[in-house]
């Protein structure tokens, strides 16, 4: 693909697309207004279909989910009245607050519990540090669907392949800034290189820290929820105010691939136990015929 | 990151909305977890039958090692038939992933295939050198597949990998038992089978303590039921044949078939159970909660 | 906007979106701001990173409200109660900018004796017609003058009754007294009338606790002044009512009275709707306007000669008296060699309205069979116009009906759907595929009055035709029609010219050509010979220049140079004002009114807030945005007012409002309004509960069209105790075609809703996706409820009041699909503008489904 404007990424997210870099997403959820541009842009640019299933009664969410089909995902959390029964919000800390919205989407994580169940090695790391199912070499096998510890990845049956967010793989290709990204009105979406967003997200929750926002933190950067259990980041993390489970995350997701060996060795232990037991039987039995009628 | 501490169980979750998905494995991976598990321990039943059961236990290993070639026949199709792309299970072999059970697990399957031929053959010594690696390709048969399950984010199988996984091997086990007594049975050998009748309920045993240390409170009514009758019922049986001084061909075979009965249902109750789980946010973040508890922000 | 116009001189944002960036204060109300406008609330963001403090005043807790800092539940027509006591709060704590305010605005002007304020005749202003519904404006004016009202969208011609007073204007200043001493100087009247505002007063009539309110009213206190400035946005949460410019006035004084008004992050961001809205009201679809804000002549008033019109209309001071080159200009530009002075340049062609012609009493008039034929172009107004099911019975009394669009919008399926009987019909309807706007080129003017080009990016598909295709070949075949014919009544059509060249296979007219000719040129009837002109100071009333719209000159400034296309901003170190990113009329000034940004010595108020200084060197105006000012004006000018000096010689140094006649911001408006010289507070036409304030319940010069079709309930009406209030979500588009019809946007909502508070759902037993009714004297419609929180019970005047919102953009048609809110809406409208009230009226609810 030959880019109209060489770099635009440059242009429209301050950043260049090269090889060999790591890239990601920083969404800081304070100043997301639940546009949903993010999850239309995603659509449209990557031709996905929409489910109309109808009204959900969960606050302004009506694709409720990340999905096969819904690789961008806005959630709603209305806290207008704090506590049970009390007195409904006037004064709000600064920056988004009680209506909360979240762009969720996949993490890319490093390591990607999904790509370490693929057999087929379908899922793969890209050049970019990114995380991309191949659908010319998925079999549907849909071991990654339950590895992902995000409910993330998904497949569709009506094409028998896994699908998820690519991050814009051939946008990135083409120097292009993710279609999601571009389109977030706010920068609540925030597209660079792991490191300057890693620093630029470290600096805004100080930022909001400064301005009493005792809760704000990240989630999936390196050393925080999120970035746990043997996966070492996030390349797609969050600044959040509200515990992780009200975005519906896990406060500490592992890496299912390390349950892998501790199984093998306990179930191999018990055959090797059994396999012995067999053998006295059999030794002691002779085999039956000599034992006890 | 600074921040208060909090304590408190925070299994709030969104709407109910899973947090994570469900596998899409259905029965025809029951079927295969069981099939395989039973051909692999059965290859190696027939190993140690054939190191320690001299002449008296050969056809325990002749069954033996043609019930593991016919597992690893019947089995593998059932596999690719739960593929939403079935024509391109041949990529399952295109690359080696340590990481991923399910990768490990073809080529443990191709090798239990490959070995299981072998072994197959006519006695000889071919087929006896084959055995070996058969059998220990075999014990993996026999325990991958839980691993497989639990190397996910589903909390039912994720919750507990060990006891998952003896839980599997002991069912396998006790289901090559079973099946291994039926056909000395049908040749008229109840002395072979009661010996397997016997490995039946070691491996029922070991089923059962695992299942007691796996901790899941068993809310899973079909789990439960597949443990009474892969477990209670051969244990009981055989309990049963032990004490009688005439030992009941008929309660050999009942146990035999509840063990095997038992090890498919328990295959297909913890799949669903794990697949349902996942619709079940609490368990999902109790499974996700931190060993020790962040400093996360209070709770406006 | 006549209440910006009436205020500041020009019915268009004061500032550019981008500028709200640089507020230390931002009070949105009246607009759902991050929902409807995603895009300029970047800048909202961008503000409070800097550290502003961002107040929502709205009915509901939205998507706006999550981001601020202080959201204050109001009940929905309540707005001038809330802005009143913020007045209230500034004069009696003595708040306000004085320096400013005291040289910038009529504060100190001296009223008419004889006026009498709504104070002393309990919600009506002297001068009230009770048997004409009127009012005479004499008792309103300067004392001693009469003062012509701003040309502006909608404005009310006042000149009539006292022509020939006006020329006092340029025989001396306006009387003051700026010790603010005499009783009725502006600022005493003011003071007088906003007295009954405190904020327990604001808490009665709005519902928003004392408390909350005094909070909004010391940030924006705070955050004005010398050194800081607020922001003001406001959309169609002010202009549906039948208040609705009076809302917008109370905010025009606020920002005056606090000195926020021509300075950078200061000022009142009037959110504009669809995409070109500013564009179609300076270029208008209005009925009773000419192109730059052109009275259209009128039927009943002296308007016979082009000399009477243009005397008429002529401001002698101020800007304004420039009006005839504008006017001359226009004229040359539409009738060509044909215009001569000898026929008043054509000025008899044009047609004169009798009456209000706007989209209300058209509905009206449809209904009643009085039109029989009827072009819908970009429009679908069984979806979006007031009492939806009266507009679509009407359109069954059509003889033909064309719709242009790019799907059947319900408007164009109005005869084959529900309980519509196709037999029955005759209309004939014509549904004419439309391109959309990457389609084809043209321009846009967005909300602050920026005019952007935009290419065709790709071919519309199948026989779709561009708007400008259509229009102009329609025009062609219609001149071919009337070619030959010699009735005089035909001269209109046949003496337009209509020369634009055509391209392609398609013949689509050239865009830009007709931006040209917007632009304006020097005359020459070979259009080789023509030159573009690059400002309007060059247009003449001698019949030698051409242009289409006056304010648009200088967007096509040579042959060459389309300005609108340029695109070069400023960069993170320039002075973000972007004046080589596109155009912005007039004359690319970006802030309106900038001279305010200096105080009267021509100095910047801060070097934090500096725009516009006087360079004493240079002897000329100078800063980072073209001066809305004469360049070399200098600030201590005074007029020789025994030259009788008129047009800008009139005007001072430090008079920054150049298009009101005076120069000075107007709080106190003499002329121009229908509804008074001051804002008050008003229930809306359908309200729950009886004035508080005053004993005139409504508007008393509201606009209401009675009709058995279109009945309003009472105050009170225990059978429809609900406030109703109506509003968009970001996910849909207005009448909802464009977003219903396709997948990825109708998923996001999918069905139409209402939003109930948990307290009336608990009372009513509804929850959550339940199907409700809701019904008023117009219809009755069926919807799913969406019980909330965000909305909240009010206490007004003593009693519980509650209040339902609903999304209007569902129909029939496309994916996502709901009932028409509009059905329950009614035809009434707002003395000035005639715009419908839809966002306050009252219903009934119950749980359930509609029998059909
Ligand atoms: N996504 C999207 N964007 C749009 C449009 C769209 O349809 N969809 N439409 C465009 C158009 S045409 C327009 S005109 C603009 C309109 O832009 P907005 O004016 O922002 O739109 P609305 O949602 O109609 O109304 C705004 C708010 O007014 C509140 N409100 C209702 N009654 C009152 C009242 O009495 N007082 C106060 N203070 N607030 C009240 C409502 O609760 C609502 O939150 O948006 C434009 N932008
Ligand atoms: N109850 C209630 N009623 C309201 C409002 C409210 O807040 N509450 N808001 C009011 C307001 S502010 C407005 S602006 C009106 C809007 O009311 P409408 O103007 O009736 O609404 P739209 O759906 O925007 O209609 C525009 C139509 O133009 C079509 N279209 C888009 N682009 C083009 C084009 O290039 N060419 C042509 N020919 N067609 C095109 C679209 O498909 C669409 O069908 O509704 C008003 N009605
Ligand atoms: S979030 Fe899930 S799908 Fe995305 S990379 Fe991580 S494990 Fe894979
Ligand atoms: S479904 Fe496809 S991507 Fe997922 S694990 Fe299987 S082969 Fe890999
Ligand atoms: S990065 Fe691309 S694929 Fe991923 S969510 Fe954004 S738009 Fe969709
Ligand atoms: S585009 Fe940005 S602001 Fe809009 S919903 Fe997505 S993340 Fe939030
Ligand atoms: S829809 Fe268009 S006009 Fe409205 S905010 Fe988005 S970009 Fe701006
Ligand atoms: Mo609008």
């Amino acid at each position: 693909m030959t880019a109209l404007i060489p770099d635009e990424s440059a242009l429209t997210a301050g950043t260049t697309v090269r090889p060999g870099r790591r890239y990601g997403f920083f969404t800081d959820t304070t100043l997301c207004i639940g546009c949903k541009a993010c999850e239309v842009a995603c659509k449209e640019w990557n031709a996905l279909p929409a489910d109309i299933p109808g009204l959900t009664g969960m606050s302004y969410d009506n694709t409720v989910d990340l999905s096969a089909d819904t690789w961008r995902h806005v959630l709603f959390v209305e806290k207008i009245a704090p506590q049970a029964g009390g007195e409904r919000v006037t004064t709000m800390p600064p920056f988004q607050s009680n209506w909360l919205m979240m762009s969720d989407v996949c993490k890319h994580c490093s390591p990607a519990p999904c790509l370490e169940a693929c057999p087929t090695g379908s899922l793969f790391r890209t050049e970019f540090d990114t995380v991309v199912v191949q659908q010319d070499i998925c079999n549907g096998c849909g071991y990654c669907v339950p590895a992902c510890p995000f409910g993330v990845v998904d497949l569709n049956l009506s094409d028998g392949k896994a699908h998820k967010c690519t991050l814009c793989y051939d946008r990135l290709k083409g120097g292009l800034e993710p279609a999601c990204a571009k389109s977030c009105p706010t920068d609540s979406i925030q597209f660079g290189e792991i490191d300057d967003l890693t620093e630029r997200a470290r600096g805004r929750v100080e930022e909001l820290r400064g301005l009493g926002r005792d809760d704000a933190y990240l989630y999936g950067a390196p050393g925080t929820p999120g970035a746990t259990g043997g996966i070492e980041r996030l390349n797609a993390f969050f600044l959040l105010t509200d515990r992780p489970e009200v975005y519906n995350l896990p406060e500490h997701p592992t890496r299912p691939a390390e349950r892998f060996a501790p199984g093998m060795a306990a179930g191999l232990a018990a055959v090797a136990g059994l396999t012995l037991a067999a053998a006295l039987l059999f030794g002691r039995n002779g085999g039956g015929d000599g034992g006890r009628p | 990151m600074r921040g208060p501490t909090v304590t408190d169980d925070a299994a709030i979750g969104y709407y109910g909305v899973p947090p994570v998905k469900a596998s899409p494995f259905d029965w025809k991976i029951a079927a295969y977890v069981q099939i395989g598990g039973v051909a692999g321990a059965a290859q190696v039943l027939s190993a140690v039958a054939a190191a320690a059961g001299g002449r008296r236990a050969r056809g325990v290993v002749r069954h033996g090692r043609w019930m593991a070639l016919a597992g690893a026949v019947l089995g593998p199709p059932f596999l690719i038939a739960d593929l939403k792309t079935p024509t391109r299970w041949y990529n399952m072999l295109r690359i080696a992933r340590p990481t991923s059970p399910m990768s490990v697990g073809s080529y443990i399957l191709t090798g239990f295939g490959a070995f299981s031929a072998l072994a197959a053959l006519p006695a000889g010594r071919l087929s006896d050198a084959a055995q070996v690696p058969a059998a220990l390709l075999g014990a993996g048969m026999a325990t991958y597949t839980a691993s497989l399950l639990s190397a996910t984010s589903s909390p039912f199988w994720a919750e507990a990998p060990r006891s998952l996984a003896v839980q599997f091997a002991c069912s396998s086990v006790a289901g090559a038992a079973a099946a291994l007594s039926l056909a000395e049975q049908a040749a008229g050998r109840p002395g072979t089978a009661a010996t397997l009748d016997a490995i039946t309920a070691a491996a029922a045993a070991g089923e059962l303590a695992a299942s007691i240390a796996s901790g899941h409170d068993h809310k899973e009514p079909a789990v439960a039921g597949a443990l009474a009758l892969g477990v209670a019922v051969p244990l009981a049986c055989h309990a049963a044949n032990r004490l009688s001084r005439r030992p009941s061909r008929t309660l050999s075979v009942i146990g035999a078939l509840a063990a095997l009965a038992g090890g498919a249902l328990l295959r297909h109750a913890v799949i669903q159970a794990g697949n349902r789980s996942t619709e079940r946010p609490r368990d999902t973040f109790r499974l996700t909660r931190p060993p020790e508890p962040a400093r996360l922000p209070p709770r406006r | 906007m006549p209440s910006l116009g009436a205020t500041y001189g020009r019915g268009a944002a004061t500032l550019p979106q981008w500028d709200v960036a640089n507020a230390d204060a931002i009070l949105i109300m009246g607009s759902n701001m991050a929902e409807s406008h995603p895009i300029a609330y970047r800048f909202v963001l961008q503000a409070k990173q800097k550290g502003a403090t961002v107040m929502h005043a709205d009915p509901r807790f939205t998507r706006t409200s999550a981001m601020a800092d202080l959201y204050a539940p109001v009940r929905a027509g309540s707005d001038i109660a809330f802005l009143g006591g913020i007045i209230r709060h500034i004069l009696e704590n003595d708040l306000w900018f004085r320096e400013y305010a005291l040289h910038y605005t009529n504060l100190a002007t001296i009223i008419d004796e004889r006026f009498r304020g709504a104070d002393e005749l309990d919600g009506v202003f002297s001068g009230w017609d009770e048997e004409g519904r009127r009012y005479v404006y004499d008792s309103w004016q300067y004392e001693g003058m009469t003062v012509p009202s701003s040309l502006a969208e909608h404005h009310v011609n006042t000149t009539e009754s006292f022509n020939d007073e006006t020329k006092r204007l340029s025989h001396a200043p306006v009387p003051q007294d700026l010790t603010l001493e005499h009783p009725n100087c502006v600022y005493r009247i003011m003071r007088r009338h906003y007295a009954r505002y405190t904020p327990e007063m604001v808490e009665r009539v709005t519902g928003c606790p004392a408390d909350v309110f005094l909070k909004v009213c010391e940030a924006l206190t705070r955050n004005s002044g010398r050194e800081r400035t607020a922001t003001i946005c406001y959309a169609v949460g002010w202009t549906h009512h039948s208040t609705g410019v009076q809302i917008i006035r109370a905010a025009a004084i606020i920002q005056a009275l606090l000195g926020n008004v021509g300075r950078p992050g200061g000022g009142i961001l009037a959110l504009r709707g669809h995409t070109s809205i500013q564009g179609s009201t300076d270029i208008p679809t209005l009925y009773n306007m000419l192109p730059g804000y052109l009275p259209m002549p009128h039927a009943y008033k002296p308007h016979d000669t082009l000399k009477d019109y243009l005397e008429i209309e002529e401001t002698p001071t101020g800007w304004w008296s420039n009006f005839p080159k504008y006017a001359v200009s226009l004229f040359r530009a539409w009738y060509g060699d044909a215009a001569t002075p000898g026929n008043d340049w054509g000025y008899d062609w044009l047609p004169r309205i009798v009456g209000d012609h706007s989209q209300l009493p058209l509905t009206l008039a449809v209904r009643d069979g009085i039109i029989k034929g009827l072009f819908v172009m970009g429009q679908n107004p069984v979806v979006g116009s007031s009492n939806a099911g009266m507009v679509r019975r009407g359109l069954a009394n059509l003889e033909w009906m064309v719709v242009r669009d790019f799907t059947e919008t319900e408007t164009a399926a109005f005869w084959h759907h529900g309980d519509a009987r196709p037999q029955d019909i005759a209309t004939e309807v014509f549904l004419m595929p439309c391109t959309f706007a990457g389609e084809k080129a043209g321009s846009f003017t967005n909300t602050h009055r920026l005019v952007q080009w935009h290419d065709a990016v790709v071919e519309g598909p199948g026989d779709s035709r561009s708007e400008l295709w259509f229009m102009h070949h329609l025009a062609l075949r219609v001149k071919a029609l009337y070619a030959g014919s010699t009735d005089p009544k035909d001269a209109p059509v046949r003496h337009l010219t209509w020369d634009y060249p055509v391209r392609g296979p398609k013949q689509e007219p050239d865009a830009e050509a007709v931006l040209k000719e917007i632009n304006g040129y020097t005359w020459a009837s070979d259009p080789a010979e023509r030159r573009q002109i690059a400002d309007f100071k060059d247009l003449k009333d001698d019949g030698s220049t051409a242009c289409g719209c006056w304010i648009y000159c200088g967007a096509f400034p040579a042959d060459d140079h389309n300005k609108t296309r340029d695109r070069t901003p400023d960069g993170p170190d320039g002075p973000g004002t972007h004046l080589n990113w596109a155009f912005a009329w007039p004359s690319n000034r970006r802030t309106l009114n900038n001279r305010a940004s200096a105080d009267p010595d021509g100095k910047p108020w801060s070097e934090r807030k500096r725009l516009l200084w006087w360079d004493a060197e240079q002897e000329r105006w100078t800063g980072h945005d073209e001066p809305d000012f004469p360049e070399e004006k200098p600030p201590h000018f005074e007029p020789d007012w025994d030259s009788k000096p008129t047009g800008m010689d009139a005007i001072t140094g430090n008079d920054p409002f150049i298009m009101i006649a005076d120069g000075k911001a107007s709080l106190f408006v003499p002329s121009g309004l229908k509804d008074g010289p001051l804002p008050t507070h008003y229930e809306p036409l359908e309200s729950p509960v009886p004035n508080p304030l005053y004993k005139q319940q409504g508007n008393p010069t509201a606009k209401r069209w009675e009709h058995d079709d279109n009945e309003l309930h009472p105050i009170g009406d225990p059978a429809h105790p609900y406030v109703l209030t109506t509003y968009r979500l970001t996910e849909h588009h207005s009448g909802g075609a464009p977003t219903r019809s396709v997948p990825t946007t109708a998923e996001l909502q999918p069905e139409g809703f209402a939003e109930i508070p948990p307290e009336l759902a608990a009372e009513l037993g509804i929850t959550t996706l339940d199907w409700v009714v809701l019904e008023t004297a117009r219809g009755a419609i069926e919807t799913r409820a969406l019980v909330t929180e965000r909305l909240r019970p009010f206490v007004i005047d003593g009693r519980r009041v509650h209040q339902i919102g609903m999304p209007w953009h569902y129909g029939w048609h496309g994916y996502a699909t709901g009932d028409i809110a509009n059905v329950l809406t009614a035809c009434v409208g707002d003395p000035n503008t005639s715009m419908h009230e839809n966002k306050a009226l009252t219903c009934a609810l119950r749980k359930g489904r509609l029998a059909r």
